[in-house]
């Protein structure tokens, strides 16, 4: 980790630690209160917009675990946050599986199924790999939709409320807590996994898999390590989205959703763990600008009534591509500068 | 090192404090917290999760219909005096963002009634309007919604089934051959599909015809090779298409391609776009396509869709009327007939409550009691009522038909041989 000039790390627990200053220790309380406290003060929309901020972080940091720090390429990261969505809404529809242990089945299956999907990964890489991914999203999502016996098939199933100890997280104010808590905890352990043996092994990979094997890296295991951890992610993302959504279609989880996870995590800043949450809140907020812009531009001028229909695109694409011109690595990078500038200042070069 | 453990330790502390002590706040006063009612407003308030933009931004019409008919409203005195406050977003069709703005306006105001748009969004907001007593007056087109009723779901006009068999009704009437005639239905593969294909075999006896095809075929569809060739080695006589005027307009090409020209071409409201003769180069011709209003340009001697015409033009959606294009005025009726829906409900609670005292319940209960609500500017549909057993405002369609390369109006409104259970 970079510091501010005159903090020299003086054991391994300095070294280690995330969070190293006081000043980021400063900041990280500030930015808890305001998230814990979010609900209190955002509007019930804006609680609402957030608790799809935090399930899509969960998913889009899988996808950064994957493409991102392993450099595999995946076009059907959305394909396996159905698999998690469905697994939940199963287990606790038919099954009556409490959430909780819901949950990480999701996970899991998810992951296991990715790694199911990661295999052809030892063999093809790059575009070819973006093809067979690109078929997980269509064969598993047609399974979903033609197995009507288990997912109810294309007219989907609805999916029971979150309880806990008798407590029922059936407003958005408390299910806002369960997602933060949870994308809080994926984060912290996508961190983790980062800088870790195995991350430090998908950066290898992804950097010169060659390389990375002459000095004894084992692709074949990273690379489905990193299938596992990437759909993992997904499915506890999908597990999350379904109680939420509380009802469940094939057609929620479409090619592009995966698309766009692969832009939260482009804009945001590949092989960061600041990327995915960078990304995701700045299309988030983004949307949101446009989709306000439309509503009161066509209450207010009736005249534009017609050229609104077009215009939340061509903001938001325009936006996107101003976007890549100008900070190609994403926002997570624009931030290291910033930072960097201000640690330097009043000498930066 | 015991100052470093100290200041851990007592750091370690404070953010386990902060993050556990809202979320008990949280559970315990949860219902409190989101239930906090605004302050009494004369205006009775309403919700919708709109669409003007995104990949279904071509049903933005929808939304202008169902806005201009609530202004319209207004202007007429509202519902005895009380005015109506329309809450609305553009949600795109998306699922996430419909609840979101449900999540909002439910929470803000003392909504009675909220739409959605798209069968996700409306199959999502169905559970939430339920668990918390708001009447989601749904963009009729989804059965499962309706069928069977639902105590807080009121559809605004015809779904896919009533229409499909409305027009099935009409083929059978026109079907002189003198044997069973041979239905081969072509469907996407998502619940916009399927949802005809249940009721048109139901019916088949009763109508008197026989699904003997039954073939996939996508919206986006580039090529309808594989079911114009089925439909040719079944020999069928009547093909239903559930899809767009794009995907007909492939299949009837490719029919003509393999030399199979059946007898009759059956497409739903979506079909009658003016383009979809010049998209099917000249193989559309004598397509049928159902729609459940009157429009224009085709029904301009109806007093009512005058009256539409003359206010689109006059509040927002000038284009729509100036391309005299009678897609655009179907789904800007469509948009009309959820206006039709409320203000049948509130005039109907406010006589049994009282303007001032319309709740969400009142309301649903008032629906219920609906019957044959008409106004001098609804005529655009027939008559709408509702009972315990049918949350469907009416069950009638009319046909239009490609003659010469245009859409030309074949029948009035009639009664499609759909039946409730009761």
């Amino acid at each position: 980790m970079r510091l501010p000039c005159g903090i020299i790390n003086k054991s391994y627990s300095q070294d280690t630690a995330i969070v190293r200053t006081n000043l980021q220790w400063l900041l990280l309380v500030l930015a808890l209160i305001t998230l814990f406290t979010f609900p209190y003060w955002a509007s019930p929309h804006w609680i609402s917009v957030m608790i799809g901020v935090w399930i899509s972080i969960i998913g889009v940091m899988g996808l950064t675990l994957l493409t991102g720090y392993a450099g595999q390429l995946s076009l059907g990261h959305m394909a396996f946050v159905a698999i998690g969505a469905y697994t939940v809404a199963i287990l606790m529809s038919d099954l009556n599986w409490p959430f909780w242990a819901a949950l990480p089945c999701a996970g899991m299956i998810s992951g296991c199924i990715g790694v199911i999907f990661g295999l052809p990964s030892l063999r093809i890489k790059g575009f070819y790999l973006v093809i067979a991914t690109l078929a997980a999203q269509f064969i598993i999502v047609h399974i979903i939709s033609r197995w009507d016996s288990l997912t109810g098939g294309v007219f989907g199933l609805s999916v029971p409320k979150v309880t806990l100890g008798g407590f029922e997280f059936k407003s958005d104010f408390s299910y806002y807590f369960l997602a933060m808590i949870f994308a809080l905890i994926a984060i912290l352990i996508a961190k983790n996994l980062s800088r870790s043996r195995i991350g430090r092994s998908w950066i290898a990979i992804r950097d010169n898999d060659i390389a990375a094997e002459i000095m004894g890296v084992d692709p074949f295991k990273y690379k489905l390590l990193a299938f596992f951890f990437g759909c993992f992610f997904a499915g506890i993302a999908g597990g999350l989205w379904a109680p939420y959504l509380r009802y469940l279609t094939p057609e929620q989880f479409t090619l592009m959703g995966s698309v766009w996870y692969l832009g939260y995590m482009v804009i945001g800043g590949m092989g960061s763990i600041m990327g995915p949450i960078a990304g995701v809140i700045f299309i988030t907020i983004l949307d949101e600008f446009t989709a306000e812009m439309v509503t009161d531009l066509a209450t207010g001028s009736p005249v534009f009534a017609g050229f609104v229909q077009a215009s939340r695109y061509i903001v938001f694409g325009l936006a996107i591509i101003l976007f890549l011109i100008f900070e190609p690595r994403g926002i997570a990078h624009r931030w290291e500068r910033i930072k960097n500038s201000y640690r330097l200042w009043p000498f930066s070069y | 090192m015991g100052r470093t453990l100290v200041k851990t330790l007592s750091i370690s502390i404070l953010v386990i404090i902060l993050m556990t002590l809202p979320l008990l706040i949280a559970c315990s006063d949860d219902d409190e917290k989101t239930e906090n009612a605004p302050e009494e407003l004369p205006d009775i308030h309403v919700g919708m999760s709109a669409l003007v933009t995104g990949p279904y931004g071509a049903y933005a019409p929808i939304t202008w219909g169902y806005l201009d008919y609530m202004k319209d409203l207004n202007e007429r005195g509202g519902i005895d005096g009380a005015q109506i406050e329309v809450h609305w977003k553009d949600c795109q069709y998306d699922v996430a963002q419909s609840i979101a703005a449900y999540a909002d306006y439910s929470k803000s105001y003392d909504l009675v009634a909220f739409t959605g748009m798209g069968t996700g969004a409306n199959l999502a907001l169905a559970e939430r309007c339920a668990e918390d007593g708001i009447v989601l007056a749904a963009i009729g087109g989804e059965p499962e919604l309706i069928w069977p009723a639902q105590e807080w779901v009121f559809a605004s006009s015809p779904n896919h089934a009533i229409g499909a068999l409305g027009a099935m009704q009409y083929a059978m009437e026109q079907w002189d051959e003198g044997r069973v005639a041979r239905v081969g239905i072509a469907y996407p593969n998502n619940p916009f599909g399927q949802s005809i294909i249940g009721p048109i075999e139901e019916y088949a006896s009763e109508l008197g015809y026989e699904v003997v095809e039954k073939q996939e075929f996508e919206l986006t569809a580039l090529d309808a090779v594989s079911q114009s060739l089925a439909f040719r080695d079944d020999e069928v006589d009547i093909v239903y298409v559930q899809g767009t005027a794009k995907s007909v307009a492939v299949l009837c090409k490719d029919m003509d391609r393999q030399g199979f020209i059946p007898k009759m071409v059956i497409g739903p409201l979506h079909v009658i776009h003016p383009a979809f003769p010049e998209l099917a180069a000249g193989t559309g011709e004598g397509v049928i396509g159902w729609n459940p209003f009157y429009l224009w340009p085709q029904d301009m001697d109806n007093e009512s869709v005058q009256y539409w015409r003359d206010k689109a033009l006059e509040y927002s959606s000038g284009d729509i009327v100036s391309e005299e294009d009678p897609y655009m005025s179907m789904l800007y009726m469509w948009g009309l007939s959820v206006g039709v829906l409320l203000e049948a409900g509130l005039r109907e609670a406010a006589a049994e409550v009282g303007a001032a005292n319309i709740t969400a319940e009142a309301l649903r209960n008032a629906l219920e009691n609906v019957t044959n609500f008409k106004t001098g500017n609804s005529g655009f549909q027939p008559g709408i009522g509702f009972s315990p057993s049918n949350h469907e405002a009416y069950s009638a369609t009319s046909l239009m038909q490609v003659q010469d390369g245009v859409w030309v109006r074949i029948n009035n409104m009639f009664e499609s041989p759909w039946k409730f259970a009761e």
